[in-house]
């Protein structure tokens, strides 16, 4: 028989009341077991000599919160990472140029600005489906923006044969009315994109360049082919957005 | 004697604890806790492999049958120290459901194959019986290939029920001839309709349990099929019911998506079909409103368990799909 210290927690629940936030979130665990304890980081992996849980936490800015549950019995669990990303703009709205498939149209553009994350299960509404084609979409503000960063939130699901984007481009529109090339994000490695693991917050985060605009156009590109050795190989991936933030 | 009332009574409960040393632990909460031992089978890898287990039944000379789909041996057989007995089957490269019934004194066991779009049902030597193929001219099936069946039940009467967990969620009613007799259930009540069982627990009203995996729910069946109950589950993607006594047996695929997140465990419910027990998962509580708070595991004593056998010492032998070909564990109740 298996002595306790060679049984492994499984890592703590963590909650959220949003993932994609304005102002704050608050962020709550729980792990259901006498004397065990959840220990966090914002930064390092934690230990049990990290911070201890004791009351639910208020988020103010992006941040990625690690967790591990501890008991004297019991090995350490993993890791459990969870993201939250805060928004300094909020668009008015969000025209989507590209038809997301029947099957998951989630609310047209204003899917990706409404700051809800998507769940696992695709047809909650949350997410953009879009077979092999490229996204393109515009964001309009009231007022004039300097958006430092974009914040792309998709999915990444092998087997359900959906994977990343490969390449976004982000463009400005300036005072004379012209759209110029603001940021840029490109797959160095394709194979790296593609993991067995399921990832339901794939989000990638773009630096752009100092532009005041109120329009700000985004060009998704999916991966495209499914690769060698997948069931559908040679049909196009799957692309899902369920969120841009803009920061 | 029943065996937990003899162990009361001698006060002897061995703890594993000895001078020094931690206490093993105990999974499970209340009247169902259980000691767990990971390297229960004996059975050498290379003679006997395994990919997938799926499922298990006792026959009455108390060996354990198992589904693997392994084709080099779909079928294995162990005595209750873990010890391999025999193995066959080489036909059934999706060998899934497994349901053992005793007719007229002979056992005989009901396998079902999703790729192959059938259900067999054979002696305990393999040798097969009868066949059940897909539900043709009806208006719920098309083809072959849309009926992918993952469990069997069988009534008191002898007809055959076939859930057909990776097709179209139908239940498909059989009478033991193989004639078709009526299909109920479908994408309507049934999201991943994996497992099905008869519950004679309320003698004067039968019913057929069957799991609806993918949204957390059991359904309950009247013997005609009309919709009951559903109880939920949350956070419990259940597999198949298994009503041992007062109470349904499961095990927990996952507790939380996505479907290879290794999040499972086994749980236990009683007579009013409340969870009582969650062994290596969170303590079942239910709310003012008598729902059950979401369940999630706690302890990574298993990944992905497929199916639960319970035994007449009301042990618990766990085989397990998509973790690592590993055999089955067993969980020996204190």
């Amino acid at each position: 028989m298996l002595h306790g210290q060679t049984l492994q927690l499984a890592p703590p629940q963590v909650t959220a009341g949003n993932v994609f936030f304005r102002d704050k979130t608050t962020v709550s665990m729980e792990f259901d077991m006498e004397n065990a304890t959840i220990h966090y980081t914002f930064k390092d992996n934690p230990t049990e000599k990290s911070s201890t849980y004791t009351l639910p936490l208020d988020i103010r800015q992006s941040v990625t919160l690690k967790a591990i549950a501890c008991h004297p019995d019991f090995l350490p669990s993993a890791v459990v990472e969870r993201y939250y990303v805060a928004a300094k703009y909020e668009p008015d709205s969000m025209i989507l140029f590209s038809a997301a498939d029947e099957k998951y149209p989630g609310n047209g553009g204003s899917s990706l600005c409404d700051l809800k994350k998507g769940s696992t299960n695709l047809h909650d509404g949350n997410w953009l489906g879009f077979s092999g084609r490229t996204v393109i979409t515009e964001a309009f503000f009231t007022n004039d923006i300097v958006c430092k960063h974009l914040v792309v939130s998709t999915l990444s699901d092998y087997n359900s044969w959906i994977l990343p984007f490969r390449k976004v481009v982000i463009e400005g529109k300036n005072r004379c009315g012209n759209w110029v090339e603001i940021g840029q994000w490109q797959a160095v490695d394709s194979s790296k994109m593609i993991s067995q693991k399921a990832e339901y917050a794939n989000y990638h985060s773009i630096k752009l360049k100092r532009l005041k605009t109120r329009k700000i156009r985004i060009k998704i590109e999916p991966f495209g082919n499914l690769p060698p050795g997948h069931p559908g190989a040679g049909a196009p991936a799957w692309l899902f957005l369920d969120e841009i933030i803009f920061q | 004697m029943e065996r937990r009332t003899f162990i009361k009574q001698t006060g002897i409960i061995t703890t594993g604890f000895c001078l020094g040393a931690k206490p093993e632990p105990v999974l499970g909460q209340g009247d169902f806790r259980y000691r767990i031992d990971q390297n229960w089978c004996k059975a050498d890898t290379a003679a006997f492999p395994v990919k997938n287990c799926h499922e298990m039944v006792l026959d009455k000379s108390g060996r354990i049958f198992m589904t693997t789909d392994d084709t080099r041996n779909n079928i294995l057989i162990f005595n209750k120290d873990g010890g391999v007995l025999g193995a066959w089957g080489h036909e059934y490269p999706g060998a899934h459901g497994l349901t053992l019934h005793d007719e007229n004194g002979e056992e005989f066991l009901y396998i079902t194959d999703p790729e192959r779009n059938v259900v067999v049902k054979t002696k305990l030597n393999g040798q097969v019986i009868q066949t059940f193929d897909w539900p043709q001219d009806t208006a719920e099936y098309g083809s072959k290939t849309e009926f992918r069946p993952t469990e069997t039940a069988i009534a008191p009467n002898g007809d055959v029920l076939v859930a057909d967990g990776y097709g179209k969620d139908y239940v498909v009613h059989y009478g033991s001839k193989g004639e078709l007799k009526n299909i109920f259930g479908g994408p309507k009540y049934l999201q991943n309709a994996h497992g099905i069982a008869l519950d004679t627990r309320n003698k004067s009203v039968p019913a057929w349990l069957v799991t609806s995996r993918a949204d957390n729910k059991l359904q309950r069946f009247s013997m005609e099929g009309t919709l009951l109950e559903t109880i939920p589950l949350p956070g419990a993607y259940i597999c198949r019911p298994v009503v041992k006594g007062e109470n349904i047996y499961f095990a927990v695929l996952i507790s939380q998506l996505p479907w290879d997140s290794g999040t499972g465990f086994v749980c236990i419910l009683d007579k009013n079909n409340k969870v009582v027990s969650a062994p290596s998962a969170s303590t079942p509580s239910y709310d003012h409103e008598g729902l059950l708070k979401p369940l999630y595991q706690t302890i990574r004593a298993f990944k992905h368990p497929h199916d639960v056998l319970v035994d007449g010492d009301e042990n618990m032998y766990v085989a397990q799909w998509n973790s690592g070909q590993v055999y089955p564990i067993k969980l020996t109740r204190v």
